[in-house]
């Protein structure tokens, strides 16, 4: 008990930490754009939602709560000649769970895109820089990089192809054991801790988490020892490459189908997979500043490195998602409510999940 | 689910009872903005599909577009869509729906329908740590 005691204690200093740089982030953030001359006007979006999320760690059992959150952001494009532009963009995003952990992430994204083929072709370099943030699963924390390629290509006058290839870097900052993110199958409650800030001493990390793991009941059966380890934060890269194509159907209904294969490789072997996603959406636009969005999307995850001692961990795991948003426009400010769902396989101890978040709220544009 | 379904059959019926649109579907390049007056002059690249609005490839003509309607970005040199019907009087197109290009690929959200959807679960990597570990 005085163990956890101990843990409560620094995630509380934690937080204040963490609203100390996000504050220091907003700033920076501002400064940024209200340096940018005013002719050259920046886009700005603010944004309020409040709603319930019947499962925030996506385990199971589940534990749901009420939440709000409260986002900014801003974007801005310089014309650098007839043929090359360069898009800015800074966003800040704050979830603010009501009975369990908050979680944030703020970004920031650049776009430099040059124009072929009569306008008719878009290729362009992109690149973002990201923080994540979550008290609820220390394990995800996470700061990220990217850099890729992305094209726009007109096919016809009702087709758009896109194509994206990225390489992301995810620098995770928390010692955890294997397959404690969200929807892998270890619960939060019991057993998914992370040995939060010891990134220098592992000995101690280890040595304190090691009761912790043994009280929760979990990690009984073959490949044990493995599972229940805390292992150092992951150094992980995921190259992923990405097909859409946007087709225009009639003014008041725009399609989207799009498929995705990504590969992770995990600094923890066992941790790394992958996956091949395919989805559609629709955006149907019923009356007049009413728009109705719908959007699918089918996962097909495989651990191909997973130790042949390890049985608890399921190798092929599917999963879906789908969502429902309502919008209503005045203006510059959009009122919307939206319905999502999602329910898979977590690989550890072949558990599932299932999660419906119910939300509404404001958005700002100006 | 249910709610996706009844939106579809929805969708589905509010077309098919809806009148034959007038507008035609036109690709544009962006060859000035005038945000004040909500005007975009632009030059056409593929005719329409009416009758009346063959051969107008190559053209320059202004579009209007109803106040709060202009996507946000729109430089001289972007190649848009535009869903519109040719004001004969004025000479103008009308404009109901305007699509942009730009911020391409896979992650990006052309028809707006990922914005928010997307984010509470998120999509690899870019949207905050739905699923962990990498997604």
């Amino acid at each position: 008990m005085e163990k956890i005691f101990v843990l409560r204690k620094r995630s509380r200093r934690g937080r204040h930490d963490r609203c100390f740089l996000s504050g220091i982030g907003a700033a920076a953030f501002f400064c940024f754009f209200l340096m940018v001359p005013p002719s050259e006007a920046v886009d700005l979006l603010a944004e309020l939602t409040a709603g319930y999320d019947s499962n925030p760690a996506l385990s199971d059992p589940s534990d749901g709560s009420g939440f709000s959150v409260y986002g900014l952001g801003a974007m801005h494009s310089f014309v650098l000649s007839k043929d090359l532009a360069l898009h800015l963009s800074a966003e800040g995003r704050y979830q603010d769970y009501w009975s369990v952990g908050d979680n944030y992430r703020v970004q920031a994204g650049t776009e430099l895109s040059y124009v072929l083929a009569d306008g008719r072709f878009l290729p362009s370099l992109i690149g973002e820089v990201a923080a994540y943030r979550d008290a609820l699963v220390e394990a995800d924390e996470r700061n990220e990089a990217m850099a890729g390629i992305a094209a726009g290509w007109i096919l016809t006058k009702r087709l758009t192809l896109g194509f994206e290839q990225t390489f992301r870097w995810l620098s995770y900052l928390n010692w955890a054991k294997p397959f404690s993110g969200k929807g892998q199958g270890r619960n939060v409650n019991n057993g998914g801790e992370s040995g939060k800030g010891e990134k220098g001493s592992s000995a101690a990390a280890r040595s304190q988490w090691a009761g912790a793991a043994t009280m929760s009941g979990q990690g009984k059966g073959k490949g044990n020892r493995e599972l229940n380890q805390l292992y150092p934060p992951r150094d992980n890269r995921l190259m992923v490459t990405g097909i859409d194509l946007d087709i225009f159907i009639l003014p008041s209904l725009t399609g989207r189908v799009y498929g995705a294969y990504g590969d992770l490789n995990s600094s923890l072997d066992m941790e790394s997979f992958r996956e091949i996603q395919a989805g559609g959406a629709l955006s149907w636009i019923p009356a007049e500043q009413w728009l109705v969005g719908i959007e699918a999307t089918w996962y097909r995850t495989q651990y191909y490195s997973v130790p042949e001692n390890i049985t608890r961990v399921r190798l092929i795991n599917y999963s879906w998602s789908a969502g429902l948003q309502v919008s209503r426009f005045w203006g510059d400010v959009e009122f919307f409510g939206q319905a999502g769902w999602k329910s898979g396989d977590a690989p550890l101890d072949y558990q599932s999940y299932t999660q419906t978040v119910i939300q509404c709220g404001l958005s700002y544009s100006f | 689910m249910r709610a996706i379904l009844f939106f579809l059959i929805l969708a589905v019926a509010n077309i098919l009872i809806s009148p034959a649109s007038a507008e035609d579907l036109f690709v544009a390049r962006i060859l000035s903005v005038d945000k004040e007056a909500g005007i975009l002059s632009v030059e056409i690249m593929d005719d329409g599909d009416k009758p009346h609005m063959k051969n107008i490839a190559g053209k320059s003509i202004e579009v209007a577009i109803p106040a709060g309607r202009q996507p946000k970005s729109l430089l001289p040199g972007n190649v848009i869509r535009i869903w519109g019907e040719m004001n004969q009087k004025t000479g103008e197109l009308d404009a109901t729906h305007l699509h942009t290009l730009g911020h391409t690929g896979y992650g990006q959200d052309r028809t707006g329908v990922r914005r928010r959807i997307g984010r509470s679960r998120g999509q690899y990597g870019g949207r905050g740590g739905s699923k962990g570990r990498g997604k």
